[in-house]
């Protein structure tokens, strides 16, 4: 048995779309007979590709594709718990819980989603702030293999805050993620550090480093 | 037994032998998408391989599986071909084809329900449309990699990331409604 790799995975894929040339082929089928592991691989894909196809004939696929803009927003289970601070203009004061408040109806949530992919631009992330009641549902991209929770720090980077505008140790999520859910009031317009800092300390390259944008709502 | 070569003694083994057994089934169900058949081909595939290794042992015992495999893609296509040629062409093949009662195998349909609450709970789960965008592109619609890569605007880590945890989410989920042996019949049973 071995592990699969990335590229494995792609042959798979193009096994099962029919995609192989003659002698792609038999190298694959000959692996699916001698390892039970990438035999298994391929079921899972086969048996993935299928229910694909089925909740796009049961016609349920369309609504998993549309934007979260307007829905209930979905704070899984598994994540119902997060960190909450509060935005809006003037004193920060942030409140920050992992594993369970869901908001009430009326409050909005807009995800952020913090990736290793970087621009050029100085923010990783810019949000304007509508001037609604809001929280921000802060999503952090931490790498393949990410540690099992993070100090999630945010302060101020443009000296026009004095303050660290969250501090908070957060479990990683099942699925890899760290996930922050602010909450509360004012966040002043500017520009934020977020670090999040591994659990157990790791070494100094382990951290992870973004930086938010927030922009005056009215007047946009 | 002592003049059998090694590969014609992994064919003795049980445990050997059922593992290559679930291989040449699934490579067989895969080309055929029919079980019977493919039941059928798979004891002519060891019957073909075992008769070759009485003749004439293989060189090199490893071989024993690319072997297998080209001979269960040999049948396999025969067979089709056979299949092709025994059809009588009404001009009505599609109707006929669709005759048959997709209920009729209550648990073929269970599993495939079950299949598409997994799969619409994985993507349910997925944080942004995107990362489902990524995996209907991949699975669904058989998009290149890297063209979906350039349309996202997403890098090779992240992709593989997203495609990664789907996957695990969803093997996760199997395991938790099904034993491990039952994947191989989930799979199979398209």
């Amino acid at each position: 048995m071995t592990d699969i790799t990335q590229a494995e995975y792609e042959l798979i894929r193009r096994y099962l779309a029919n995609g192989l040339t003659e002698e792609e082929e038999l190298m694959v089928t000959t692996r699916i007979i001698r390892d039970p592991q990438f035999r298994q691989e391929v079921e899972v894909t086969e048996a993935l590709r299928y229910g694909f196809r089925e909740l796009e004939r049961s016609g349920k696929l369309a609504s998993l594709l549309q934007s979260r803009a307007g829905r209930r927003p979905r704070v899984p289970m598994a994540l119902a718990a997060a960190v909450i601070v509060a935005v809006s203009g003037g004193v920060i004061s942030y409140f920050v819980s992992y594993r369970r408040n869901v908001p009430p109806p009326e409050v909005e949530i807009e995800t952020l989603r913090f990736e290793t992919t970087r621009g050029d631009a100085r923010a990783d992330v810019t949000w304007k702030a509508s001037g609604r009641p809001v929280q921000l549902e802060l999503v952090f991209d931490v790498g393949s293999s990410p540690a099992g929770s993070y100090r999630v720090i945010l302060r101020s980077s443009d000296g026009t805050q004095d303050t660290t505008a969250l501090d908070q140790v957060v479990e990683t999520a099942p699925n890899g993620e760290v996930v922050v859910l602010l909450d509360g009031t004012p966040v002043k317009p500017g520009y934020y550090d977020v670090t999040l800092e591994p659990l157990p300390a790791a070494d100094r390259g382990a951290i992870v480093n973004y930086t938010l944008q927030i922009q005056d709502g009215p007047g946009e | 037994m002592a003049e059998m070569d090694a590969a014609a003694r992994s064919l003795n083994c049980p445990a050997e032998l059922q593992g290559l057994r679930d291989g040449v089934l699934h490579v067989l169900r895969h080309v055929l998408r029919d079980k019977t058949m493919a039941d059928d081909l798979c004891n002519e595939t060891f019957r073909v391989v075992l008769e070759r290794l009485r003749q004439q042992p293989l060189e090199e015992p490893e071989k024993l599986a690319p072997f297998l495999a080209q001979t269960a893609r040999l049948l396999a296509r025969n067979a089709q071909r056979a299949e092709v040629r025994r059809r009588t062409f009404t001009g009505q093949q599609q109707a006929i084809d669709e005759f048959g009662d997709p209920e009729a195998d209550p648990s073929a349909v269970s599993q495939a329900q079950a299949r598409t609450d997994a799969v619409q709970k994985i993507l349910a789960e997925l944080p942004t449309v995107r990362d489902r965008e990524i995996l209907v592109r991949v699975y669904l619609r058989d998009e290149d990699k890297d063209q979906v890569c350039r349309d996202l605007g997403i890098d090779d880590a992240h992709f593989r990331r997203v495609v990664f945890r789907a996957r695990e989410r969803f093997k996760a989920l199997l395991d938790k409604r099904y034993r491990a042996a039952d994947l191989y019949c989930f799979a199979v049973s398209l």
